[in-house]
């Protein structure tokens, strides 16, 4: 197996899933965001967001926390350091996988 | 498109956000009308110690505004915002390294445009701005050439610095109008209510933009009820 593939064979399953995905994207650029905002920008269900974040808190990615703002709840997500460190890795992965000859 | 490219999109949509609703142009629009009443009822001949403690106020509410406008619209967003579109953290804070990021501050409200941060502004620009600048103070100046050059100057240059940091049209457009009134009343042109005028009609036009998109905005967005 060449050393692309097997880099491509490695990749981190939690953050490859697509909606996973978008959700790390939104937050590696924004640095916080809350739950609304990110079903608005990723057009997720209540539900399907839900059960992304809490696979992407379980895996240390997400750190997640309940506050208010006035008299209105906000549910807010970041990366933690994990999470952007994993990110980043992902992203350089799939850059040197796809990265046409050339082009850099 | 690579992910960085998504990351990139997201943070010129995050940008773009914490414009949408008019809040900043709202917020920065006051401040240029507290300039304008500064400028109008303290400076000399008629405002010089005719009220200093009107003068006093005026200028510890303008600092006080440029200083908080961030927390003073995030607060706002709270109650108006937050509740129907979504939280997200505001882009990063212009750092204040020169005279130039306080007068680009003001004009966060303008810059709700899609260019990338990155982009440079081309020669053909900056040239263009630098003629309008001297064309501008000359019709402020009223042909006046002695004033008219070292305003011309002065706006120049400020308007040089400026669009080293720029991000559209709209800011470019502002910074220019900033620059030469403020050369021109640096320069102490004796009727006062021409810089003042011109900083009312700034503000003014934020306040009327920023104005209207907040009202679009409340009545095409909800505040949702949602849980985690």
């Amino acid at each position: 197996m060449n050393e692309l593939l097997r880099d491509i064979a490695a990749l981190d399953r939690v953050i490859h899933e697509p909606a996973r995905l978008m959700i790390m994207t939104l937050l590696y650029a924004a640095g916080e965001a809350d739950f609304v905002y990110l079903q608005r920008e990723g057009g997720f269900t209540q539900g399907n967001l839900s059960t992304h974040l809490a696979r992407l808190e379980e895996a240390g990615y997400v750190d997640i926390e309940k506050t208010f703002r006035g008299k209105y709840p906000l549910t807010i997500c970041r990366l933690t350091g994990k999470g952007r460190f994993a990110f980043e890795g992902y992203m350089n992965t799939m850059r040197g996988a796809f990265t046409a000859p050339g082009s850099e | 498109m690579q992910p960085t490219d998504a990351v990139t999109r997201a943070q010129s949509r995050i940008e773009n956000y914490w414009h949408a609703d008019g809040l900043v142009d709202l917020v920065g629009g006051a401040v240029f009308l507290l300039l304008a009443a500064r400028t109008y009822f303290t400076i000399p001949p008629e405002g010089a110690g005719g009220n200093r403690l009107l003068d006093f106020s005026l200028f510890v509410a303008f600092l006080t505004l440029l200083g908080f406008h961030r927390r003073i619209v995030d607060f706002v967003k709270g109650r108006l915002v937050y509740p129907r579109t979504g939280y997200v953290a505001p882009p990063p804070e212009v750092k204040f390294d020169s005279p130039v990021d306080v007068l680009s501050v003001t004009g966060e409200g303008w810059m709700a445009q899609q260019q990338p941060r990155s982009r440079r502004p081309s020669w053909r620009e900056i040239a263009g701005g630098i003629v309008a600048s001297l064309a501008s103070v000359m019709i402020i100046t009223q042909g006046r050439w002695a004033p008219a050059l070292a305003g011309g100057l002065a706006a120049a240059l400020i308007f040089v610095l400026a669009t080293l940091d720029q991000r559209n049209h709209y800011r470019f457009t502002l910074l220019l109008i900033a620059a030469v009134s403020m050369a021109v009343s640096i320069l102490n042109v004796e009727d006062r209510a021409r810089p003042a005028a011109t900083f009312g009609g700034i503000g003014l036009a934020l306040i009327v933009g920023g104005a209207v998109k907040l009202v679009r905005y409340l009545t095409t967005h909800r505040i949702q009820g949602r849980s985690a």
